[in-house]
């Protein structure tokens, strides 16, 4: 709590439209919606399908994720937020982009790729731990979907280069290749 | 002589005037010392201001708020669902929006002026929001102003407690641009006239007042400026004697000396008193705002404004609760002075005297709105942050609680309760519950009861009534067997034949069914549908009692158990909050959340103290976890939890389990869906028995608890571990059952030595409800 005087000196400033001595990060909620031409959705509400996210192109390996049958409506609102994630590591707000991803969370808490999402954010963050755990959580939800066991077991890979676990690591790596090599 | 007369004189002379220069330069020496002592004094009130008055802190009690509702494209929006939560907000429905925290109903939907709000991640400007439906969901959100079309919009969240200081003064600080400056035009008009143009003290004030009033007939205006009553309130006692009045002069006018008269208006705005509920004293427009009309300032109409100006001369005489007349005539004299000082024309001072009071019901602000969750907040706060702080410090605290999820369970438990008293003759009153929602992937604690009554602050039943668990045990003791799939599948055959065993203590300990019948050879499978004990207490002795123990502390169980025999069959206390977590690392395929109440608490100014951050630990191996999960789906389908399928119903695929213990002293039912998790406790706090069994007690409270709230059905993922025998008959409940394909992991592929040949009737025996009541 800061001094009576403080107080004053932020409300003045507030009171006469200084608001902007005060720095903030551009708010994540609202979260405009995503030029819908770019977010391919072919099978919003009709069970199991794929579909692009943004920050990945269509051909990546990366780009596909499992809709969630249960939600079939929270998918633009997930997208939104997974934009928004990204936008917020872009610009070093990994803390940002993490509240982004858990939001999104609460929505599809089966959805295998925002757990690779929030293990991709640890891993940024150096929090070697939790990344490894958000991965392999993610792979228990991938219902074997090779293109995001690929970025799990990356994620493994590194978090356990991370703690020192380089035998860890070796046979995370191990496992990358095999899934590349579509076994 | 005439010469020595006259030298007399002059001395004499000299003398008198020595001595009057002497007198004088005495006087002046006196009155250099008085100046002096003057200023001294003078300069020790401008240091006590300066230091009392910057340095003063104002004791803001913590705000507690729920979760903010997320509005979002495809949401299911059952139109009461967002009614409660407007209303619950203090939004009003209004015809014409005019401003933040108003709203309207549409064609199809709802259009909502938001009111701006902090939250860590960022800040929700006020603004006019369209949410459309159809069929039931969200199709669109549409900012009006803009045009923009969102995916999701964020209200602000529900203010649900608050924590006092040990003074118990209620105070809502607000900055002078949350002010409406009608407000400050009706303080002047009746306080202080001149506010801006006087030194602090206001000579022709005191005398035009004393002329009003005299006039008047009435104490229309107060001699003091506002300034000498804020120095009066910060700095002075209350009694009323002459150099306190002398000192309140002379501070006033340091304090003018030293400040803007827009900080000095802000500081009074902010102390002021302005009412008193119970213990709890009213402090500043901010909390007068919330106390009286439940809304914040800057949503106030301009009557209103008025009336809240005209407490400061007396809130006690003019409470417009308990004095609604006295409240009413103040607030117009108010309207009527500003119309006499030309802020009003006499049309909109009319109109203005014309409404009615307004004020809200029940009193704003008030604590506890949820007693039970917030005890569970203030626990968990209390690990982090000391009381003081939690008291003083107006930090915001955001917390987990989903208010809609937390009215539906309070009004399950009692409706439920009510009944089921009334069909089984009971006492009124003689039942109590407890019951935890929880967010399976994140943990976070979506609403709470300790007891029936919702309002009661008292015993926390899901916090602190540890009982025994009974059959709630069963999935542990199956998922730690099922992790040795060399010895344990879903098909291999357990004996329910009775047994006795020699405890630790020398005393001999016979389990029994609960229909007092042995079953046979069964299934692991069935022995878990129908929650057979001998065939459990055998699988269990098998498995190891240590193992089971780990398990269960793996699960998120705190507290050392004793590895007794009769643990097997839920001979271990614990409260419905330890259950929740055990069953939540369960719910979440293997991996532990730490149950959690508070999401963030931000300091006075809105920047971020503390964050909760989703922090996951792999507690149990998936692929038992997921055969476990297998299992408790069957005992919702199949089993002892059938009544579920019906009552909320088909092909709402669920996972739960029912327990009862002795002489149904307890009667418990856990379950969940793909989202939430409830555990529910239902007994007699005197710990006699009831007429209930986990199916027909506690798992009625839930079933009414979840469904309005359209509990999502569960979607297993099954790891890369899970293979699938072919289509399989078996013989079950001494019937034959088509079970289709089982689960299972590992090299050894489960062996159906309970096969049968014969035809399946589904009328035969599998669906007498009176088998499975247990």
């Amino acid at each position: 709590m800061r001094v009576l005087r403080l107080f004053f000196v932020v409300m003045s400033l507030a009171y006469l439209g200084a608001c902007s001595g005060i720095v903030r990060q551009p708010a994540i909620a609202p979260v405009p919606v995503q030029d819908q031409s770019s977010i391919a959705y072919p099978n919003q509400g009709q069970g199991s399908g794929v579909r692009d996210y943004p920050g990945a192109s269509s051909t990546s390996p990366e780009a596909t994720v499992f809709i969630d049958d249960n939600q079939p409506g929270s998918g633009t609102a997930v997208l939104a937020l997974l934009e928004s994630a990204e936008k917020a590591s872009q610009t070093g707000r990994d803390d940002l982009a993490a509240a982004a991803i858990e939001r999104a969370l609460s929505l599809e808490p089966k959805n295998a790729l925002l757990w690779t999402r929030l293990a991709g954010i640890r891993l940024q963050q150096q929090d070697w731990q939790q990344a490894y755990v958000l991965a392999g959580k993610s792979n228990s939800l991938a219902r074997g979907d090779r293109r995001i066991l690929v970025q799990n077991w990356r994620i493994i890979e590194q978090a356990r280069t991370g703690t020192g676990d380089t035998v860890g690591a070796q046979a995370a790596r191990k496992r990358v290749d095999q899934l590349m090599n579509g076994q | 002589m005439k010469k020595q007369s006259s030298k007399k004189s002059t001395e004499r002379s000299t003398r008198s005037s020595r001595k009057r220069i002497w007198s004088l330069s005495r006087v002046l020496q006196l009155m250099v010392i008085a100046v002096c002592l003057c200023a001294a004094y003078v300069s020790w009130l401008d240091y006590r201001i300066h230091t009392e008055f910057e340095g003063r802190r104002w004791s803001i009690p913590a705000r507690v708020y729920a979760r903010p509702h997320d509005i979002y494209i495809g949401q299911e929006l059952a139109r009461a669902g967002l009614d409660r939560t407007l209303r619950a907000n203090n939004y009003q429905l209004r015809p014409n929006l005019t401003g933040p925290g108003q709203y309207r109903r549409i064609a199809n939907g709802y259009e909502i002026y938001l009111r701006a709000f902090d939250y860590w991640d960022g800040q929700v400007a006020a603004g006019r929001y369209m949410i459309e439906a159809s069929g039931g969901q969200v199709t669109r959100i549409v900012e009006v102003d803009s045009g923009e079309v969102l995916p999701v919009v964020r209200m602000d969240p529900e203010l649900i407690g608050k924590i006092y200081p040990d003074h118990n003064e209620d105070r809502v600080l607000v900055g002078l641009n949350d002010v409406p400056p009608f407000l400050v035009q009706a303080l002047l008009a009746v306080e202080d006239h001149d506010f801006y143009r006087h030194v602090g003290l206001d000579l022709r004030g005191i005398f035009r007042a004393f002329w009003v009033n005299l006039q008047s007939g009435e104490l229309t205006q107060g001699g003091s400026t506002l300034t000498q009553q804020l120095v009066k309130n910060f700095f002075l006692t209350r009694e009323r004697t002459f150099t306190r009045k002398v000192n309140e002069m002379i501070m006033a006018m340091l304090l003018e000396r030293r400040y803007e008269k827009n900080e000095i208006l802000l500081a009074y705005l902010n102390e002021v008193y302005l009412g008193q509920d119970k213990a709890r004293g009213i402090h500043g427009f901010g909390s007068a705002s919330e106390f009286y009309f439940n809304r914040p300032l800057a949503e106030l109409r301009e009557d209103q404004l008025a009336l809240l100006a005209g407490l400061v001369r007396g809130a006690s005489y003019y409470n417009p609760r308990r004095y609604p007349d006295r409240a009413l005539s103040r607030r117009n004299l108010v309207l009527n002075a500003m119309l006499g000082q030309g802020y009003l024309d006499t049309d909109s001072a009319q109109t203005l005297k014309d409404r009615s009071l307004e004020i809200s019901e029940r009193p704003g602000g008030v604590q506890s709105k949820y007693p039970a969750f917030l005890e569970l907040a203030r626990r968990q706060l209390l690990q982090d942050y000391q009381v003081g702080d939690l008291q003083n410090e107006g930090l915001r605290i955001y917390t987990t609680l989903d208010p809609s999820l937390q009215d539906h369970l309070d009004q399950a438990v009692e409706k439920r309760l009510a009944g089921l008293e009334q069909q089984n003759t009971l006492k009124p009153g003689s039942l109590e519950s407890a019951s935890v929602l929880v967010e399976i992937s994140n943990g976070e604690v979506l609403a709470l009861s300790g007891g029936r009554d919702p309002a009661q602050a008292g015993f926390n039943r899901a916090l602190d009534a540890k009982r025994p668990i009974g059959s709630l045990i069963k999935p542990f003791i199956y998922l730690t067997a099922l992790s040795y799939p060399d010895r344990y599948n879903l098909l291999s055959v357990l004996a329910d034949t009775k047994l006795s065993i020699k405890q630790p203590d020398g005393s001999v300990w016979e389990p029994n069914n609960y229909d007092h019948t042995s079953h046979g050879p069964v299934s692991l499978m069935e022995s878990m549908i129908h929650s057979y004990n001998l065939a459990t207490v055998r699988l269990g002795l098998n498995t190891g009692l240590d193992n089971i123990i780990r398990t269960l502390a793996q699960a998120g169980l705190d507290t050392p158990v004793n590895p007794y025999p009769s643990l097997l069959l839920g001979a271990v206390d614990l409260s419905p909050y330890t259950v929740a977590q055990m069953y939540q690392t369960i719910a979440n395929g293997g991996y532990l959340v730490p149950l959690n109440a508070i999401r963030e608490v931000l300091d006075n100014e809105g920047e971020p103290l503390q964050r909760h951050d989703l922090n996951i630990v792999q507690a149990l191996d998936q692929t038992p976890v997921y055969l476990t999960n297998y299992l408790l789906t069957k005992v919702v389908e199949l089993g002892t939890a059938h009544q579920l399928s019906t009552s909320l119903g088909p092909g709402m695929v669920l996972a739960g389990k029912t327990g009862t213990t002795n002489e149904s002293r307890d009667s418990w039912y856990a379950g969940y869906g793909d989202n939430v998790l409830a555990i529910t406790w239902l007994g007699r706090d005197d710990n006699l028995p009831t007429p209930f069994t986990g199916a027909s007690g506690a798992m009625l409270i839930w079933s009414n608890i979840m469904k309005p709230i359209s509990i999502r059905p569960l979607t297993l993922v099954e790891p890369e571990t899970i293979s699938w025998t072919r289509e399989i008959s078996l013989l079950f409940a001494g019937t034959c059952f088509e079970a289709g394909r089982i689960p299972y992991t590992g090299d050894f592929v489960p062996e159906n030595k309970l096969a049968c040949r014969s035809e399946w009737d589904p009328g035969k025996s599998m669906f007498n409800p009176f088998n499975w009541l247990r």
